[in-house]
């Protein structure tokens, strides 16, 4: 087996935090259609149940043979039908970043409307992010822990900048539309849990207490996910449903003391946010590609995608479907289908064999 | 060749950087139409708008910029303000707007026609202040001090930001369909030979259509409501102290929406002020007593229930609910609003408002040895 590159369990779950969190920012319209974001409030508490529910395969996986990820798991005990598979788990990984990207463009078409091309914008982003991802999960993590501190001092500040302007009224009953949107906030929220394939590959990598990790982190998450809703809803009441992004709408609205209109240090730090979201889904899919191919390979095909990604930003327009209601329940099925399914087959027939002595 | 590598790297690195411009597209800051302050109307069919900007082509002087004001128009507002770029040669940047002033024809026509520009535009922020001024709003964003032009600035510092006079709650509130929208109501006087501004109360919003304004003592009871201390005074007649003058200093609203079978819902209001007297009509060289005080302090009551009678009859028997019962009664009873809450613009006016008042009085400034 060749030698892994060794990150820590924190500087792997400050790498997912970020990850997740680029969603927040773009949570809106875009993403969730008419569903109340208010509602969603609801729906954070039951996905980090059900994310520590569909971690239960891939974290079972994990401790049968701490040295091996699902792809090492896959071509070992399945063979060549095991490498078919990791196709489907590049794919993903793949998928995700084309998903990024398309809500990035978004955004910055909607929100910022700069002078310069936003495909060109959409390159350099990937052209940084291949490096990333080039350089691999050490760099990317060494990279994610500052942009975590930069991201937490964000969330503070927001936090305090925006809870004098909370109006209570704001605060509707919940379900007061009725249950669809807690289902439909559910669906998206574990639709968006790309972090959870992503530990399927990474969790081998982190040296430390990973059941810890993994705890802080899902609670950090929604725990967060909540406060912004709160903050959002409660400081814009129904005006939140007339923007496309409003949490970013809502860190413009905020203000501490002499500092206002913070959005433009918001969006900085989100850029960055992105571009770990991508060099990890980049270094993902390069890993697949290892796992088939050999390192040689892997390289060439980070820049291979990251082309690939930068030429359909060109096309925009044709993105509609990635933000879809199809997408998100494409999305929400394929995750569980390789964070659920394949880590539970690949359980079953490494304890089957366990059983009958080919392995300790 | 390994350093041959690198160089070559470093080189497309560096040839990559030529096109990291952002700041190319942004032009210089004499070339901007930094805007503070729009002022829109109605002329004929077409809108008229005055924007106040901050003019970098000719400073005053180091310090501070001078103020450029121009009148463009057009079909729509959109037309109007790329108008702006027309007629001056610069490009209107709307990031810095702190203040958008509507005149009462253009309030009276709807707002939405016209608003929407500054709910998507992404320089527009929703905290910009709304405001509707009696007459046109061009002649208030154009109004002198002595010779100066009054600024944007100064207008947007009239209207507190507790009141809610923005672009945000005022569509949340056209959107949410449950209260109407309110903004802030300003006008000239003429004073000396020179305009002030001034703030006179709050104009109410049906939907998104200028229904009618509050002044007076109706404004000063809506800002109690609202929470908004220092709004202006009242005058309360006291047996012994003759007129007393009297502001509020901070205040507290209560609301209690009550169901009862077959009937409207009975909204409880508790209003909680604390009031300063500060000037005494007569026998004021004699100092207040507790009793005095207390005797005072249900005068101000009894003047508080007449003012509150008159407000909540003025606006609920218009059917607004620009004080937010609808609000309230969703949030206690959500499942009574849902039943009506279609037909809740109807039922304002059925409903019954009970408001009872308690205020704590301090004579302010210095009391008589």
């Amino acid at each position: 087996m060749e030698k892994r590159p060794a990150i820590s369990v924190s500087q792997l779950f400050c790498l997912l935090f970020i990850s997740r969190m680029v969603v927040s920012m773009t949570y809106g319209n875009i993403l969730i259609g008419d569903s109340e974001i208010w509602d969603h409030l609801l729906s954070a508490p039951i996905c980090a149940i059900l994310t520590f529910v569909i971690l239960i395969p891939i974290y079972g996986l994990f401790v049968l043979d701490k040295k091996m990820n699902v792809l090492d798991n896959l071509r070992e005990l399945c063979g060549k039908t095991g490498l078919c598979v990791v196709l489907v788990y590049i794919f993903y990984f793949l998928l995700i970043s084309f998903h990024t990207v398309s809500v990035f463009e978004k955004f910055i078409f909607n929100a910022i409307n700069p002078p310069i091309s936003v495909p060109f914008l959409t390159v350099l982003l990937l052209f940084s992010s291949c490096y990333g991802a080039y350089k691999g999960i050490e760099a990317i993590s060494r990279t994610s822990g500052l942009i975590f501190v930069f991201t937490v001092f964000a969330m503070i500040f927001f936090l305090v900048s925006l809870v004098s302007s909370i109006e209570p009224i704001n605060y509707k009953p919940l379900m007061f539309e009725g249950t669809e949107s807690v289902f439909e906030g559910i669906k998206l929220l574990i639709s968006q849990s790309s972090c959870i394939p992503a530990m399927a590959v990474l969790l081998p990598m982190a040296k430390g207490d990973h059941k810890k990790g993994i705890v802080i982190w899902n609670a950090g998450v929604y725990l967060v996910f909540a406060a912004l809703i709160m903050l959002v809803a409660g400081t814009m009441g129904d005006f939140a449903e007339t923007q496309l992004f409003p949490v970013y709408t809502a860190a413009g609205i905020g203000k501490f003391g002499s500092f206002k209109h913070l959005d433009s240090v918001y969006l900085g730090i989100w850029i960055s946010g992105i571009f770990i979201k991508l060099s990890l889904f980049l270094m993902l899919t390069g890993e697949g590609i290892k796992k088939i191919w050999g390192e040689q390979v892997r390289k060439k095909s980070i820049i291979v995608f990251g082309f690939l990604i930068s030429a359909t930003s060109f096309f925009s327009d044709k993105l509609e479907l990635l933000s879809s209601t199809f997408m998100t329940n494409f999305l929400m099925w394929f995750l569980i289908l390789i964070s659920v399914v394949i880590p539970l087959i690949l359980v079953f027939i490494r304890l089957q064999k366990r059983k009958r002595g080919v392995y300790g | 060749m390994k350093f041959k590598l690198h160089g070559l790297t470093l080189f497309f690195c560096a040839l990559f950087l030529i096109f990291l411009c952002g700041c190319s597209g942004g032009g210089e800051l004499h070339e901007k139409f930094i805007i503070q302050g729009i002022a829109v109307d109605k002329d004929g069919g077409k809108y008229k708008l005055t924007a106040q900007a901050y003019d970098f082509q000719t400073p005053k002087d180091e310090k501070e910029p001078s103020i450029r004001v121009v009148e463009v128009s057009g079909a729509t507002l959109l037309e109007a303000l790329e108008n702006i770029k027309k007629k001056t040669s610069l490009n209107p940047v709307y990031s810095q707007n702190m203040i958008i002033l509507m005149g009462e024809d253009v309030a009276k026509s709807g707002v939405n026609n016209f608003i929407d520009f500054f709910i998507r535009h992404c320089e527009t922020r929703p905290k910009v202040k709304l405001c509707v001024c009696s007459g046109t709003a061009s002649e208030v964003i154009k109004s002198k001090d002595g010779d100066k032009p009054v600024k944007a600035q100064n207008i947007h510092d009239l209207i507190p930001d507790e009141l809610g006079s923005d672009v945000m709650h005022f569509v949340g509130d056209v959107y949410g369909k449950i209260s109407d929208p309110y903004v802030a109501w300003l006008g000239l006087s003429e004073n000396n030979n020179s305009e002030e501004i001034v703030f006179k109360g709050v104009g109410l919003f049906r939907d998104d259509i200028l229904y009618d304004c509050l002044e007076n003592e109706d404004a000063f009871g809506f800002m109690i409501f609202k929470g908004i201390s220092g709004f202006s005074s009242c005058v309360v007649k006291n047996e012994r102290f003759g007129e007393v003058t009297c502001s509020a200093t901070r205040s507290a609203v209560c609301v209690t929406p009550e169901i009862t079978e077959n009937s409207y819902p009975v909204f409880k209001i508790n209003i909680s002020a604390d009031m300063s007297a500060f000037a005494f009509d007569s026998d004021y060289e004699s100092g207040a007593s507790e009793n005095d005080i207390t005797g005072l302090e249900r005068d101000i009551e009894d003047k508080l229930g007449t003012i509150y009678g008159h407000l909540l009859g003025k606006i609920t028997s218009a059917n607004i609910d620009a004080l937010g019962f609808g609000k309230v009664l969703r949030n206690s009873h959500p499942e009574y609003f849902k039943k009506i809450s279609n037909d809740w613009e109807n039922i304002i006016s059925k409903c019954r408002y009970e408001v009872t008042q308690e205020v704590t009085l301090s004579i302010t400034g210095k009391e008589p040895i």
